[in-house]
């Protein structure tokens, strides 16, 4: 644990690849500021009280071109996943900045210069990317660059190129000193600033990874203890279902009619409770999902199968059920089986709390980006604030119980997470005593 | 008169289940064995040779009744014995296992699902006993 956490905090992007991606946004920002400063040039010869060296300076431009020219290259040579080189490139481009940006400074003057400003820029940029101490080294280079032009000018080992005419800036040590400590003084605050903003960003990541990461195990530990406790649990209500059956059927002859009953209750209780833990073993059955079991197939195959099978079911309770495929094959990249218990859950659901003599309307569309499954029935409906419980674990509305026993109120909730699976999503409309309408929506290239 | 009787082995941990099965298919005029472990279960098939085996898949191992149906499928001696599996409630029990495909290098008679109605028991039984 300690340990991976120590290897993100040491990556500055988590990825190479976000390291290149930063790579290309500082190249690309030079080479506007490259424009922005040819610009300057250009207009500073307009202004009288200027003193532009127009030649030095379009020089240390070319070579800036030359010098952005060459990272672009070599961070196209580099390959994607080595990190450590994109980081030198990385390290490589703020160091030559700084020298470049020294040079301009001294053909602008040097203390008069406002130039110097930039350097800031590469400060927040080094502490954006970097963690630890490197950005205070960026900072002491920065800072050993500019004073060291300021001295070599004082000594007069270097000539001083007037920026303004006139001025008397450099002449004056109070100005230059006041003016270079709080230079010194922004260099290092704002990488500190820039610096703590990101580390404070970089920790919410990492914590948030991890709860992340904890959550996910949690998740599946919870899924695992609900599949072994409703198999273990199945074993021994299967006996007891076989053994009161036994009783019923095959003993009954023998014992009072009152027992045959008793046991007739038991049988009926047990069958629910079988169908629960069905139920139960169904909601974690995305995680015990081979990936193998995922092909392209006809919805409409699947629903005809269902609708066929339920049919009996619906002409029993005195419900007209009848199907519309689609009128093109609604081919679907999908497990067939999840599938598959999503229409029986729809389908079943609509006969369950549809009164005799009511119908239900079973359709599949091929729409341009998604395929549509509608199931409408003229049953019970759902009040709108039920509509929103509904695909709860355990949620069975007030008229849904007084219709009828059956039901364990978990068929809604393995129908949402199976369509969730197929990244699909699920509308309903329904009126109270006239009917609920399901539509399933399957985006069309739900590749999983 | 006992001699006539079909013998019937039941191959499953569950002592209950077997004694329900055994009740159900007594009144249909079997004569019933059981075995509460697999390889037990394999002697049992040598030693008795009974007219149709029922086996349930999961005991000690999750998939040990595969493995005794393999046994006695690979034996010339009992390969011909009809076996009935036994499966529990549900489809998922955490391994691959489908009928469909495995009936072709598994060729048992039929599977079926627990809890099993003792009409369909039998029924199913006298559909595939030895005759």
């Amino acid at each position: 644990m300690a340990r991976s956490n120590k290897k993100i905090i040491e990556l500055p992007f988590f990825t190479a690849g976000s390291l290149k991606r930063r790579l290309i946004w500082l190249i690309r920002i030079r080479w506007f500021a490259i424009l922005a400063f040819g610009l300057g040039i250009g207009l500073g010869q307009f202004f009288p009280s200027m003193h532009i060296d127009g030649f030095a300076l379009s020089l240390v431009l070319v070579l800036l071109v030359l010098m952005n020219g060459l990272y672009l290259f070599l961070r196209d040579r580099i390959i994607r996943n080595d990190h450590q080189r994109l980081i030198n490139l990385m390290i490589t481009q703020i160091v030559g900045d700084l020298f470049i940006l020294t040079i301009l400074i001294y053909f602008t003057g040097s203390a008069e210069s406002p130039l110097y400003f930039f350097y800031l820029f590469h400060m927040i940029v080094a502490a954006i990317i970097f963690p630890g101490t490197r950005p205070y080294h960026f900072a002491f280079l920065a800072v050993t660059l500019y004073t060291s032009l300021l001295v070599l000018e004082w000594c007069g080992i270097l000539p001083h190129f007037p920026f303004y005419r006139g001025s008397e800036i450099a002449g004056r040590p109070e100005i230059v000193i006041f003016n270079w400590a709080i230079f010194i003084m922004t260099v290092f605050l704002s990488t500190y600033l820039a610096q703590d903003v990101t580390n404070r960003y970089r920790r919410v990541r990492m914590r948030l990874e991890m709860t992340n990461r904890r959550l996910q195990d949690l998740n599946r530990a919870k899924t695992n203890f609900l599949r072994v406790s409703s198999h273990e649990l199945k074993a021994p209500i299967a006996t007891i279902q076989s053994t009161l059956t036994v009783i019923r059927d095959i003993l009954g002859e023998n014992v009072d009619d009152r027992v045959r009953d008793m046991a007739d209750r038991a049988i009926k209780r047990t069958d629910e409770m079988i169908n629960l833990l069905k139920d139960l073993s169904d909601l974690t059955y995305g995680d015990l999902r081979h990936a193998g079991n995922f092909k392209q197939i006809d919805l409409n195959g699947l629903l005809t199968e269902v609708v066929g099978d339920e049919l009996i079911s619906a002409q029993a309770r005195q419900i007209e059920m009848d199907l519309t495929p689609s009128k093109t094959p609604a081919k679907m990249v999908c497990d067939p089986e999840a599938i598959k218990k999503v229409f029986r859950n729809l389908v079943t659901n609509a006969i369950r709390y549809t009164p005799a003599g009511g119908s239900i309307h079973v359709k599949l569309e091929n729409l341009a980006t998604e395929i549509l499954l509608e199931v409408c029935d003229t049953g019970i409906g759902l009040e709108p604030e039920e509509i929103q419980q509904i695909f709860n674990e355990f949620y069975r509305s007030p008229t849904a119980k007084k219709l009828t026993s059956a039901g364990t109120g978990l068929g809604l909730a393995i129908v949402q997470r199976l369509v969730d699976e197929h990244h699909g999503f699920i509308t309903v409309s329904s009126q109270v005593n006239q009917g609920s309408t399901f539509q399933v929506h399957f985006p069309k290239e739900s590749v999983l | 008169m006992n001699d006539m009787k079909k013998k019937i082995l039941i191959i499953d941990d569950d002592i209950d289940l077997v004694e329900a099965m055994r009740i159900t298919l007594e009144s249909a005029g079997f004569e019933v064995f059981d075995a509460q472990e697999g390889e037990r279960g394999l002697e049992k098939v040598y030693a008795l040779r009974p007219d149709l085996v029922l086996l349930d898949v999961m005991m000690s191992q999750l998939d040990e009744g595969f493995q005794i149906a393999y046994k006695i499928r690979t034996d010339p001696a009992i390969k011909d014995t009809p076996i009935i599996i036994l499966t529990a409630v549900g489809t998922q029990t955490g391994f691959d296992f489908n009928p469909d495909k495995d009936e072709d290098f598994l060729p048992v008679q039929a599977y079926l699902e627990k809890p099993v109605n003792p009409q369909k028991l039998i029924d199913t039984v006298r559909e595939f006993i030895r005759v």
